[in-house]
């Protein structure tokens, strides 16, 4: 039966109103355990399935899955990203950033950007280099991408509060599209830098992704990830599986009001590859040079490429 | 009659950890936070009932204490209020069983799970006259505007008798307040959570008695605390068990004989 599991169950009997729950027990993976950790982290069970959180799904519905999600959290999100990391999320942007060092001119990539965090620190370190007489194209240009419309308004609503949109301004050109990793609506070799922050983890094929942004990129172009990552060191693994499993759907739960985004989020960061597989995936994608760097001892890392 | 709507696994933070896969977290200390509702070792995790979020106790301590708070600030959150209710509430949902299941109606009750929402409501009940239960039902829920189905969903109550118990005192709610005469205005309001402190016992009821008296004015309070509280107490200890009532077979009665069979005095 295992072919056949897919995560929508739990249906009421539509007879009458006796009986008001069912009792149809959800199908889980095989052994019906499930772990804080798991070591076969990136290999889903057959070939047309995969894994959405630690649930095993058809890999053609991953990518609706995952959208339901952020159409759920996209509204709070920037405060819930606040909340469960103690306002970490925003050192480690910042210095995601700060490593990346965009320069005036730069044409710039930023997938599942979403909300705009990274793209946000790229403009403002931009606009603060850019002399006053430059123009549109020595400014350069932030295209900001996400396949979740909701994550996207709510980017734009930002940009509109910071007045970005406006054409008197004077950082680089920012713009919003809605497309896929996976198919990127952009031509090859036309991007100076491709970044991805928490979002790679969350796409059904990422080898794709690898070799979409390896065509994007310009030669000599540079790949940057930001995700969330295995952390190795014992006790601090503990307290952070501890915290993630019992306590961020219970913040997801107060403020929210959506328990199960969460328990997908802290299950979809279990699945992902560990730092060295991940920089061999980078690898095999065609990128040279490939390294990473922890940050919070693993609980995130940088990977560039 | 749900569809199979596209809906992420709820799943439980209690996990079933391998010894050997975490050598520092003993299983004695880590046991203090398992789910205390499993009656199987491998079953541990499964939701129960459609939307059930098994929780363990530390878990529900956090979310009572945070829709608490988050309640208190904003209390159009009826999600919150919900939780708390919830997560406060098993000693006493416990309880109302047990006393439900001492008559035969409250037996009947517990074991064909009745609900009651727009569909289950008898069609003819617009047609019933104000003096039946039934038709001052009606009038008081369309004079407001309410919906039986507005009740939000049990979720963290770890049984599934129990999450019926806790969903039938949601839904049975508007028939109290047809029953005491009371409208919903806080002051009623309050009025009727005192009532059901006294029959039901959850510590929901003494809380939102409690804040909920504070946002009144002292005239109001005044008259809460010595004409409407003493009455809500009387009149919930003479009262038979409310939770026992199978409200859906007296919509024809008349609403005073209705009353007195239950040894209900309204305001």
């Amino acid at each position: 039966r295992e072919g056949d599991i897919s995560y929508m169950m739990i249906r009421v009997a539509t007879s009458s109103s006796r009986s008001v729950f069912s009792l149809s027990r959800p199908l889980l993976l095989g052994n019906g355990r499930r772990f804080y950790t798991t070591s076969s982290s990136s290999t889903p069970p057959s070939s047309d399935q995969t894994h959405f959180g630690f649930q095993t799904v058809k890999t053609e519905d991953k990518e609706k899955l995952v959208g339901d999600v952020f159409h759920k959290v996209a509204n709070k999100y920037d405060v819930m990203n606040d909340v469960m990391s103690v306002g970490i999320h925003r050192l480690w942007k910042d210095s995601f950033v700060s490593t990346l060092n965009p320069v005036p001119g730069s044409v710039l990539l930023d997938v599942a950007g979403g909300t705009g965090d990274i793209a946000f620190r790229c403009y403002d370190k931009m606009s603060s280099l850019s002399p006053l007489s430059s123009s549109e194209t020595e400014r350069g240009k932030i295209t900001v991408l996400d396949i979740n419309p909701s994550m996207l308004a709510v980017g734009q609503d930002r940009a509109r509060q910071r007045n970005i949109l406006s054409s008197s301004s004077l950082g680089p050109k920012m713009e919003w599209v809605e497309g896929n990793a996976q198919k990127l609506p952009i031509e090859d070799e036309t991007i100076d830098a491709y970044t991805i922050a928490f979002g790679i983890r969350n796409c059904t094929d990422i080898p794709l992704v690898l070799r979409e942004a390896h065509r994007v990129l310009k030669k000599g172009g540079r790949f940057m990830c930001l995700e969330f990552s295995q952390v190795n060191l014992t006790g601090l693994r503990q307290l952070y599986d501890f915290y993630s499993f019992n306590l961020i759907p219970v913040w997801g739960h107060l403020i929210s009001n959506d328990y199960a985004s969460y328990q997908y989020l802290v299950e979809s960061i279990r699945k992902f590859p560990d730092q060295e597989t991940f920089k061999q995936m980078i690898t095999s994608a065609g990128f040279k040079l490939s390294s990473y760097e922890n940050y919070s001892y693993g609980i995130a890392a940088v990977h560039s490429g | 009659r749900k569809s199979t709507m596209l809906r992420p696994l709820i799943s439980s933070s209690r996990t079933t950890i391998c010894k050997a896969c975490l050598p520092l977290l003993s299983t004695r200390s880590y046991s203090l936070f398992s789910s205390s509702s499993s009656t199987s070792h491998d079953f541990d995790n499964r939701p129960l009932y459609e939307g059930h979020i098994p929780t363990n106790k530390l878990q529900k301590s956090v979310l009572a204490v945070g829709s608490a708070i988050l309640g208190f600030i904003d209390p159009t959150r009826a999600d919150l209020i919900a939780t708390l209710g919830e997560t406060t509430g098993s000693c006493a949902l416990k309880s109302i069983r047990e006393k439900m299941l001492q008559s035969p109606e409250g037996r009947q009750i517990l074991a064909s799970r009745p609900f009651i929402n727009m569909e289950t409501l008898p069609s003819h009940l617009k047609h019933l006259p104000p003096s039946t239960f039934g038709g001052s039902y009606y009038q008081f829920m369309s004079s407001h505007g309410y919906s039986p189905d507005e009740r939000p969903k049990v979720r963290m109550v770890d049984d599934e008798d129990l999450a019926y118990v806790m969903l039938r005192y949601r839904q049975v709610h508007d028939f109290w307040h047809v029953l005491a005469g009371m409208d919903t205005s806080v002051k009623e309001e309050v009025a009727v959570k005192w009532m059901e402190m006294v029959q039901t016992g959850l510590p929901m009821t003494m809380l939102s008695a409690v804040v909920g008296g504070l946002r009144l004015s002292i005239r109001d309070q005044i008259e809460l605390y010595t004409k409407m509280a003493p009455w809500a107490v009387r009149c919930g200890r003479q009262s038979t068990n409310l939770m026992s009532v199978l409200y859906e077979n007296h919509f024809e009665d008349d609403l005073v004989e209705f009353r007195k069979k239950l040894n209900f005095v309204p305001y």
